[in-house]
């Protein structure tokens, strides 16, 4: 989602692979996953959406980085679920997942840290539902956080209490569902600033966006960044 | 029984600006749902519990036939009597027979959801028979003609002071908010109820099919009492709430027990047929029901929620339900196990916000027992809904969400547009932020 | 596990979820607890309901409690089924043995075809269990073989693991909400068990 609508993530998570001298390749056109189709009960939008995708990046060998962790977790996760009846495409989804990770997951499993980071801040981490549940994304983003000098882990390891409890965001449910969205926020926020935090930091652009929307309403200081921001601006 | 024109954000929107009902519901799940989980990390083996008991279950709910026959004959054998109803009305109609045999003019009941399906208190009152409710949190909101909010804590909505006052107006009990003593009121009342009632109705946690038993659980003893009191027995059953053996409700009791209350094991458990009641000039039916459940067993996308044990442990845990309550949901069932089974039993249209009205974050699936996919569910919900489903008299939904979704996939596979929309989407954005 | 070491979960357990034990090491001394306990604790409330089956000490403490001024209603086949139930509903303490004792979860199980007992451990407020050590096993797997003959021999059995409890009125844990408020363990830990098997 936040490949189409939100420019500084793209830009920071490409600054960042290629200080990283990780050779950037960007298709013509970002397909989109498909997720929001998907959760829309629109599957079979979501199967045309995801087969661009996959033909796409169907012949590359390269990694491919998704800076988001429910796009991932679309990829990984429910494409086989959409291509269950369709044995060809089954099999490329299955080829295609091998290969495709969450930014964090990237930068932690799948290559040496070599930069150098350092940021002052107390620092909490908010993970995203789908990665966290589904990929099982949460110690990566946890242990590059750990690389930055200066940092201060907030809570319980950058873990605020309840801190895998979903914020309400939920893609289409914060629009067809605000008020319960707005509650699920305020009370996620309420958890977290009890830790007093400086930044609050994620892995899901969405998730990030609809906290800082809370956040401005609350005329909190608070940070949120996207962890692509944070280490870039911790590599500096 | 269902309400009539209910409306989700509304009820959703009201227990959202209670503060009481948000006090309750932050309690149960910061409490409860919590320990659930430290209880399920005690044993050393509990994945492979989790798996061998979602087998067993679904083992029975996919063969249902079977188990149900052997059930019924064995239930037979001891003296008992099994009835199917195939809807309420069936079943009230088969209530009504067995009552008016034995002249039935007061009922206790152990709490039962299925029972609260079929309109139970209601229709036994239209016929001039007195139900009354045994566990203290149904008692509480029976008095408070009010729904449950929670399918183990019906009554968490409400404040000592609202259940104090409460008792003073319905019993004529001098006022206290202290839980003991408005515990000790109950219990006096309800003691001289369980002396008088006819007949006791139970729900049933399990039936043994092998065994013609059932297994009954509590924690106050409003079952233990409703059973062996009242000569009358009758279990409400719906009919995928079987095992074969004794050893396979053992393993479901193990963790029935740790997810619906975090305890090592529950109270109370009763493993009881026909011979309790036969042995001493008594009457033992077991009402099953259907009400929908065969059509949802034989679909294979959801007969998984048929294998719950209604533990409670998703409305413990889901934050979603954390900030609506119980009553939002519109039916007898609630939380992540309301929002698949109210559409399923009562209509998927109707019951739309139910399963859209969810961040599928997936807590639900980690802590039930079961590891039932209740998220794959909803979303397979939404297709139905969105897409159309035949069998299910479902149209497809080309509404405006559609073509924003379409219009979305169109300026996703063009360059131009997708091009042109980004940077203005970004400049806006830069200006806001 | 050896049989103390089953004993000692079984207590440790017990007290975990306010259950209290006592344990006697052969019946003489059973016997002098128990009749201490009860008129100690509940001396204004000098009321108790003892089963004679299956429970050979009842003919020595009852006279005991009889000579200290208790009532004392004794569950045999000499009193009718309802006039029994009409006198337990004024008795404060039941006393009765059970059938198995399962140590890790502290549950007592009595099986149902035991006359009176399902509701001497019910109707009073005060339930005193009296199990003998070899009536212990460690672990329900253990325990389901056993129970599973019993049911399918006859009637089925009632689990019992703590007092009753409630936490519906604002999640505050209420003790005695219809059965027993307080659970009381005697554990014969030396000698065989009470009851015919």
């Amino acid at each position: 989602m936040a490949a189409h609508l939100y420019n500084p993530l793209i830009k920071a998570t490409r600054t960042l692979l290629e200080r990283l001298h990780v050779e950037v390749l960007r298709p013509k056109t970002q397909p989109c996953c498909g997720l929001v189709a998907f959760n829309a009960g629109y599957f079979a939008v979501a199967k045309e959406m995801a087969k661009r995708f996959i033909s796409t990046f169907w012949d590359q060998e390269y990694p491919i980085v998704i800076p988001s962790g429910s796009c991932a977790a679309m990829v990984r996760h429910h494409y086989k679920s959409l291509f269950k009846a369709e044995p060809l495409w089954e099999e490329k989804v299955h080829t295609l997942a091998k290969r495709t990770f969450e930014l964090t997951e990237f930068l932690s499993t799948r290559m040496e840290f070599p930069l150098s980071l350092r940021m002052e801040g107390r620092v909490l981490f908010h993970p995203s539902c789908q990665a966290l549940r589904l990929l099982q994304i949460h110690q990566q983003p946890i242990e590059l956080l750990s690389k930055i000098r200066g940092i201060e882990p907030v809570g319980d390891g950058f873990r605020a209490e309840g801190w895998d409890r979903c914020c309400g965001f939920g893609g289409l449910f914060h629009l067809k569902y605000p008020e319960i969205s707005k509650a699920m926020r305020d009370s996620k926020l309420e958890l977290m600033e009890r830790q007093d935090p400086q930044i609050i930091v994620g892995i899901d652009m969405g998730c990030l966006l609809h906290l800082k929307r809370g956040l401005k309403e609350r005329a909190s200081k608070i940070r949120v960044m996207h962890m692509a921001e944070l280490l870039l601006e911790a590599g500096r | 029984m269902q309400e009539q024109g209910f409306d989700y954000r509304k009820k959703a929107k009201e227990a959202i600006k209670d503060p009481q009902f948000q006090k309750g519901l932050q309690s149960i799940q910061m409490r409860i749902g919590k320990a659930t989980l430290e209880r399920y990390a005690e044993l050393r083996d509990i994945e492979e519990l989790r798996r061998k008991a979602k087998e067993v279950r679904i083992h029975a709910v996919q063969n249902l036939d079977q188990y149900l026959t052997t059930f019924t004959q064995r239930v037979r054998e001891k003296g008992g009597e099994v009835f199917f109803a195939r809807d309420s009305e069936s079943a009230q109609r088969i209530l009504l027979q067995v009552a008016e045999k034995h002249n039935v003019k007061k009922v206790v009941k152990g709490k039962s959801m299925v029972g609260e399906e079929i309109g139970i208190n209601h229709f036994l009152e239209s016929h001039g028979i007195t139900p009354v409710e045994t566990d203290l949190g149904e008692f509480i909101i029976q008095l408070a003609e009010e729904r449950p909010s929670h399918i183990l804590g019906p009554a968490i909505h409400k404040s000592k002071e609202q259940i104090g006052r409460l008792f003073q107006e319905k019993l004529k009990a001098p006022y206290t908010h202290i839980p003991e003593e408005l515990t000790m009121i109950a219990r006096r009342t309800l003691r001289e109820q369980f002396f008088e009632a006819d007949m006791g109705i139970t729900g049933c946690n399990l039936a043994i099919a092998s065994k013609g038993q059932v297994m009954l659980v509590s924690n106050e003893g409003n079952i233990r009492f409703s059973i062996t009191i009242p000569k009358v027995h009758v279990v409400i059953m719906g009919m995928e709430r079987i095992v074969w053996s004794l050893r396979e409700a053992l393993l479901l009791l193990r963790l029935l027990s740790r997810a619906a209350a975090a305890q090592r094991m529950a109270t109370y458990v009763s493993i009881v047929g026909p011979g309790e009641k036969v042995s001493k000039d008594g009457a033992f039916y077991v009402l099953i029901l259907d009400n929908g459940r065969s059509k949802i067993a034989k679909d294979p996308d959801f007969k998984e929620i048929l294998s719950c044990i209604r533990c409670g442990a998703c409305l413990n845990i889901c934050p979603v339900y954390g900030k609506i309550g119980g009553h939002a949901y519109g039916g007898v069932y609630s939380g992540p196990v309301g929002a698949v089974l109210n559409p399923l039993l009562f209509g998927i249209e109707r019951y739309k916000d139910l399963f859209f009205g969810e961040t599928l974050c997936g807590a639900c699936k980690d802590i039930c027992p079961l590891h039932i996919e209740i998220p794959r569910m909803l979303l397979e919900l939404r297709r139905r809904y969105k897409e159309g489903y035949d069998k299910y008299h479902i149209k497809p939904k080309k509404d405006l969400e559609y073509l924003a979704i379409k219009g979305f996939e169109y300026y996703s596979k063009s360059p131009p547009i997708y091009n042109l929309v980004t940077r203005t989407i970004n400049l806006i954005r830069r200006d806001n932020t | 596990m050896r049989p103390d070491r089953v004993v000692d979960r079984l207590i440790t357990e017990a007290k975990q979820i306010g259950v209290e034990v006592y344990e006697a090491k052969d019946p003489q001394h059973l016997r002098h607890s128990l009749v201490d306990f009860l008129t100690k604790r509940y001396a204004t409330h000098n009321s108790v309901c003892i089963p004679l089956e299956g429970f050979p000490l009842a003919d020595e403490i009852i006279p005991e409690l009889k000579t200290k001024g208790w009532d004392v209603l004794q569950a045999d086949n000499s009193i009718k089924f309802e006039e029994f139930l009409e006198r337990l509903k004024h008795i404060q303490v039941g006393i009765s043995p059970i059938d198995l004792s399962i140590a890790e979860t502290s549950t007592l199980v009595i099986r149902n075809n035991r006359p009176f007992l399902r509701e001497i451990s019910l109707l009073p407020p005060v339930h005193i269990a009296i199990v003998g050590k070899d009536q212990i096993v460690l672990d329900m797997s253990t325990a389901s073989e056993l129970i599973d003959g019993w049911l399918t021999e006859s009637l089925g059995v009632t689990f019992i693991t703590g007092p009753s409890k409630t936490a519906d009125i604002e999640l505050n844990l209420v003790k005695g909400v219809h059965g027993p408020k307080e659970l009381i363990i005697f554990i014969l830990s030396q000698c065989q068990s009470l009851l015919p098997s």
